[in-house]
C-alpha cells in the first residue's frame, strides 16, 4: 500500500499522460509542416484520445462487472498505462510530388492541441491548488 | 505509540486531496477501524512514506539535473516531478506536525 | 541538445524555405543573364529538401541536401546582333520560367508562414508548461 496514494491517481496519471502526447503531436506536427514542400514524404500524427477513451471504457466496465464482498477480493485489473503512438499517414495523395502534408489540417491541428496542451497543464495545476488547500487545511 | 493510534484516527488531512471511498489515506492508515485482520504498525506507514516522498524528491532531482543539461523536451515533465515531490512533502510534513500536536495533547493530560 | 526540439523542427523548415526563397530571387534576377563566369547562361537553381532522420519517435524538421542546377534546354530567341548570339544565331536565354519562379515563391511563402506559426506554437505550449511550477 502506498499511503501517498492519494496524492496521485488515475485521474493524475491520464492528465499527464495526455501532456505527453500533446507535447509529442506538437513535435510532429511541427516535422510535417518542416516537410510541406519535400518531395515523397508522408505525414505523420499522434494517436492517443481513442487510446484513452478505450481504456476508460474498459476499466469502468471491469469496475461494474467485479463485485468485492470480501477484502481478498480483486478490485479490478490495475490499468497497463496507454501512451500516445506515432503513426505513419500513407493515404490522401493529392500532389504530384508525393507529399501528403495538408498545411491547412496540420495548422488546425496545432491550434487544437496548443489550448489542450494549455487545458491540460491548467488542470493539472488546479489539482495541485487544491491538493495544497486540504494539506495545509485552507490556511496558506 | 499504541496510545497514540486512537489520536491519529482523529487526524484528517482533508477530504478534497485524498479519495474518502475506499482509498488508502494516511489517515485510514493507522485505524483499526476498516474490518482487516491486524493494521499495519503506523510507524510502517510513516516509514513508507518518507520512502516515498525520497523517491519522488529524487526522481524531480533528475529531471531537473536532465533540464540544467539542455535535455529536456517536455517542460511539463520536469514541473509535474517537481510539484509531486513538493506536495508529497508539504503532506508528510503537515502530518507530522499533526502527531507532535497530537502528543503534546495527550502527555498535558492529567493521569 | 535535445531541449525544446520542437523548436529546431521549425527552425529548419524556416531555414530550408529562406534557402528556397533566395534561390528564387536568384533566378529572378538573372532572368535574362545568357553570359555567366563558366559560361553559357544562368541556369534555373533548385534547391533539394530531404527529411532528416528522427531522433527518438519524431524526426528532425528538413535540411537542403543540395542546389541544382535545372536540366531543362535554355530558351532559344533569334537575335544575330546580340553579343551572345550563336553562330546560327540564336541566344541561348536562362531556363527561368517568371511564371513558374512567381508560384514557387508563393509556395515557400507559406510554407516559411508555416513554420513560424508552428515555432510559436512550440514556444507557447513550453511557457505553459511553466506554469505548473508554482513560484
Amino acid at each position: 500500500m502506498a499511503p501517498l496514494e492519494g496524492l496521485w491517481g488515475a485521474a493524475e496519471e491520464s492528465l499527464s499522460r495526455a501532456l505527453d502526447a500533446a507535447a509529442l503531436r506538437q513535435r510532429v506536427v511541427a516535422h510535417n509542416l518542416a516537410n510541406l514542400e519535400t518531395p515523397g514524404y508522408r505525414r505523420f500524427q499522434v494517436v492517443f484520445e481513442e487510446l484513452l477513451a478505450q481504456q476508460q471504457a474498459r476499466q469502468s466496465r471491469l469496475r461494474l462487472s467485479l463485485a468485492t464482498t470480501h477484502p481478498a477480493h480483486l478490485k479490478g485489473i490495475p490499468a497497463r498505462p496507454v501512451g500516445p503512438v506515432v503513426v505513419r499517414d500513407e493515404g490522401t495523395i493529392y500532389r504530384n510530388d508525393a507529399n501528403n502534408v495538408d498545411p491547412e489540417r496540420e495548422l488546425a491541428t496545432m491550434a487544437k492541441n496548443g489550448l489542450w496542451y494549455r487545458s491540460l497543464s491548467r488542470a493539472m495545476s488546479a489539482r495541485f491548488a487544491s491538493l495544497r488547500t486540504a494539506i495545509h487545511e485552507g490556511r496558506r | 505509540m499504541e496510545a497514540v493510534r486512537p489520536a491519529i484516527m482523529g487526524i484528517r488531512t482533508g477530504e478534497a486531496g485524498l479519495r474518502p471511498a475506499g482509498g488508502p489515506g494516511l489517515a485510514q492508515a493507522g485505524a483499526p477501524a476498516a474490518g482487516q485482520g491486524a493494521a499495519k504498525p503506523f510507524s510502517r506507514v510513516l516509514q513508507e512514506a518518507l520512502d516515498q516522498v525520497n523517491r519522488l524528491q529524487l526522481e524531480a532531482q533528475a529531471q531537473v539535473e536532465a533540464l540544467a543539461a539542455g535535455q529536456v523536451d517536455d517542460l511539463h515533465r520536469v514541473a509535474l516531478a517537481v510539484e509531486r515531490a513538493q506536495l508529497a512533502l508539504e503532506l508528510t510534513v503537515a502530518v507530522r506536525n499533526k502527531l507532535l500536536e497530537a502528543y503534546q495533547e495527550i502527555s498535558r493530560m492529567p493521569v | 541538445m535535445a531541449f525544446l526540439s520542437g523548436l529546431d523542427i521549425s527552425a529548419s523548415g524556416l531555414t530550408a524555405e529562406r534557402l528556397r526563397m533566395d534561390l528564387i530571387a536568384n533566378n529572378l534576377a538573372n532572368a535574362l543573364s545568357t553570359r555567366t563566369p563558366h559560361g553559357g547562361p544562368y541556369r534555373r537553381q533548385m534547391p533539394v529538401f530531404a527529411a532528416r532522420q528522427p531522433v527518438g519517435q519524431v524526426g528532425a524538421g528538413v535540411e537542403v541536401v543540395a542546389i541544382v542546377e535545372d536540366p531543362s534546354p535554355p530558351r532559344l530567341v533569334f537575335d544575330p546582333d546580340h553579343p551572345d548570339a550563336r553562330p546560327d544565331g540564336y541566344v541561348e536565354y536562362p531556363n527561368v520560367d517568371v511564371v513558374t519562379e512567381m508560384v514557387d515563391m508563393l509556395a515557400a511563402s507559406r510554407a516559411y508562414q508555416a513554420n513560424l506559426a508552428a515555432f510559436a506554437t512550440s514556444r507557447d505550449m513550453a511557457q505553459s508548461a511553466l506554469e505548473l511550477l508554482r513560484v
